[in-house]
């Protein structure tokens, strides 16, 4: 008989060390592990491994800067960082590991399934079109994709791998125009090249790092903003110290790296297209998407300037291009993510564009928001000096500031006084953009969107804080996706909240909705925001 | 533990902090504080990208939970940008800052588990059974154990780190220690014990 084992300190302290390395190690975003599909079933739950599929489709995807809207960036969910591979002839293998044909988008006008995230548009111009929902074909080969944000020395962009099992000695070979260059110095093991693609009238060229591992697997590397020129010294130095992790496929050596996605490529592609207006023949489209691939973010590739914003309450970034098209990613959680490609007709409106998705998959159903007929009469900068139910006037300029109160049961104005309104960070010098949309009693109107300064962070935190409070029906409401900044209330001494201020930053269907069960108990505000 | 930081992992991407922002209040309806100027704004990036990734690894170690943890630590860190040009150690204040917003969620993490509930929902069910063992071990452990035990062995603080962070003498903090690490001992080697009955 076994004689019993006992734990000491030291083992006790190891296992705790080890286990919370685990949690850290855990990626929010587990593109790997899949969400639920549409049908219910259970996503994958298996540790993050260099798998064996088929490719998904043989797509060629062209450089970024050539991509318009979103079926520029479903190519890149589907392709994700397959440049490298669309940059050389493709192999008997590689043949005959093609998918049946994944170019053929089915049109599906039925909205998105009630497990998957799904946005609207709101925007003054955009009308709404169909929903397409092209099939995706998951393959043996498929590569994993992974996405760093980096602030470093390096510079600071995003770092994009593609990971291939099992294709020793795959060397890339140029496209049309490009060039291949081995990579002879500082490659650790292994062999590496530098893929150029051709110099574009707009665009500079633009580099892929492969490099062949021992093991037989292919990294191919992409990267924006780290290098305009890649060059040995810079990010090929963060690249060539990346090694395979335990957690997830590649752990990069820089700590200035922030693992923003990981995974398979989209089983599900979501497309809803919304076009301009004005009339003309150049009217110009903006495609929201919604994926569950992990290489959605390789929709940056190419851009010259990429800037965080804020997408339906939440953090994302535009990327914009040298055709002039901006590309729009966000993580949505559980493996999704949002995508907007705005067509360079319509690049000019893209902050105001960006502001009016909003997110109407909650657990009380959104009301579709109509646009407006005439944008313009609402656009208002500057100050509300009066407002009544369902309607405001504001003066530019003005040197009162205000903040705009929208309550639940009708829109009403409360001047507030100098020291709230150092409180709430309205700086004492306009103008100002009144950054919400207001609803009358007659219906939505379209008031203004302009420039997101405020995200959703932080949220109050008085009601984590303060014990009980008698709003659970908050709990149920996924309150940030909702546009929500932060929220407050009045505390009793007893520790609880008789009152609850939900501050949100730009009202939605789908916040009054979620919120109207509670239209006694809560008032929503607005924010004003300098511009 | 070896001083590797954990990898910043998550979808909480650099965003930039020229803005205005909300922060936390006291007692009284409506946001309460501000970060004025351009300058603190710059200030609080700066703070912000030197600091998120040690605030997520300490909140991991005091929730247990990847994703919390990122947004405990973002709450923190806005909550002290917000004072970033008031007060004299802001790495300091940050510590005791994620302290306590883990401390009050643990307070009411059954509510606020409900509420994430849609956030976390593509997150692994389970991790190795070892680590689980262990979550469910720490679990058990009264917060001030649980921090204790977790920032000593897991995040390198010292007493007095811990000690000023939970707002106890550094004494408190080794019996705290000694504690919490019997606890956690005894609820492993109770699962031990367990898997190394013979089959009846």
């Amino acid at each position: 008989m076994n004689s019993p084992t006992t734990l000491t300190d030291e083992a006790v302290i190891t296992r705790l060390r080890r286990a919370l390395d685990e949690v850290a190690a855990a990626a929010t975003d587990l593109g790997n592990d899949a969400p639920s599909n549409a049908s219910g079933e259970a996503g994958r739950t298996e540790p993050f491994q260099v798998v064996t599929r088929r490719p998904t489709g043989r797509a060629t995807r062209g450089r970024a800067t050539t991509m318009l809207g979103v079926a520029a960036a479903c190519t890149a969910l589907v392709s994700g960082a397959l440049v490298a591979l669309s940059q050389r002839a493709p192999s008997p293998t590689d043949l005959a590991a093609d998918p049946p044909d994944a170019t053929v988008f089915v049109p599906d006008t039925a909205a998105p399934a009630a497990s998957e995230p799904s946005f609207t548009l709101a925007a003054a111009n955009l009308v709404p079109g169909e929903i397409t929902r092209p099939p995706q074909f998951p393959a043996d080969g498929e590569p994993l994709f992974q996405t760093w944000s980096v602030a470093g020395d390096n510079g600071s962009g995003f770092l994009f791998a593609t990971i291939y099992s099992n294709r020793p000695d795959d060397q890339p070979e140029a496209a049309a125009g490009g060039a291949v260059e081995e990579v002879l110095s500082g490659v650790p093991d292994g062999r590496a090249w530098l893929v150029t693609s051709a110099p574009q009238a707009d665009a500079p060229a633009q580099g892929s790092l492969w490099w062949s591992r021992p093991d037989g697997s292919v990294w191919v590397f992409d990267e924006q903003g780290l290098s305009s020129t890649p060059q040995l010294g810079g990010w090929f130095d963060v690249v060539f110290g990346a090694q395979p992790g335990s957690g997830v496929p590649i752990v990069l050596p820089d700590t200035s790296a922030t693992l923003i996605s990981v995974g398979v490529a989209a089983r599900t592609i979501v497309t809803q297209r919304f076009t301009g207006a004005s009339a003309g023949p150049s009217i110009g489209t903006a495609d929201l998407t919604v994926s569950d691939g992990a290489a959605a973010p390789t929709a940056l590739i190419g851009a010259t300037t990429v800037t965080p914003v804020t997408v339906a309450g939440g953090a994302g970034w535009k990327g914009v291009f040298p055709d002039g098209h901006v590309a729009v990613v966000w993580p949505v959680g559980s493996g999704w993510w949002g995508l907007l490609g705005i067509s360079p007709e319509l690049a000019a409106q893209a902050d105001g564009i960006i502001t009016g998705i909003a997110r109407v998959d909650t657990a009380i159903p959104a009301t579709p928001v109509a646009p407006p007929t005439d944008p313009q009469e609402y656009l208002v900068v500057g100050s509300i000096v009066e407002a009544s139910p369902g309607q405001f006037v504001v003066e530019v300029p003005t040197a009162d500031e205000s903040v705009a109160a929208l309550s639940l049961r009708g829109f009403s104005w409360d001047a507030v006084p100098d020291e709230a309104v150092d409180d709430v960070g309205v700086v004492r010098t306009g103008p100002y953009a009144l950054v919400v949309r207001a609803y009358s009693d007659r219906g939505a109107e379209f008031v203004s969107i302009t420039g997101p300064r405020v995200v959703n962070e932080p949220r109050d935190p008085c009601i984590f804080d303060n014990g009980p409070y008698p709003f659970d029906a908050l709990n149920d409401i996924d309150i940030t996706s909702l546009g929500v900044v932060g929220y407050d209330a009045q505390l009793n001494t007893d520790g609880t909240c008789d009152r609850l201020v939900v501050w949100a930053y730009v009202d939605t269907p789908g916040l009054r909705a979620a919120l109207d069960p509670l239209a006694d108990q809560v008032e929503l505000q607005f924010l004003l925001t300098p511009v | 533990m070896d001083d590797a930081a954990p990898e910043p992992h998550g979808v909480s991407p650099e965003v930039g902090f020229n803005r205005v922002t909300l922060v936390p209040g006291d007692q009284h309806v409506g946001p309460s504080s501000v970060r004025p100027t351009s300058s603190d704004f710059q200030n609080f990036d700066d703070f912000y990208r030197a600091h998120r990734a040690d605030a997520v690894s300490w909140a991991v170690a005091l929730v247990g939970d990847r994703f919390i943890a990122e947004e405990l630590a973002q709450d923190a860190l806005a909550a002290v940008g917000a004072k970033l040009h008031t007060i004299d150690n802001p790495s300091g204040y940050l510590r005791r800052t994620v302290v306590n917003r883990a401390a009050s969620w643990h307070r009411s993490h059954a509510r606020e588990l409900k509420r994430i509930r849609y956030a976390s929902a593509g997150e692994p069910t389970a991790y190795t059974a070892e680590t689980t063992e262990m979550l469910q071990a720490l679990t058990s452990l009264p917060y001030k154990q649980r921090a204790a035990v977790t920032l000593r062995y897991w995040s390198d603080w010292t007493d007095d780190q811990i000690a000023e962070a939970l707002d106890c003498a550094p004494a408190t903090v080794r019996v705290l220690l000694h504690r919490g690490l019997a606890a956690v001992k005894g609820e492993l080697q109770r699962e031990l014990d367990q898997a190394q009955e013979p089959p009846r």
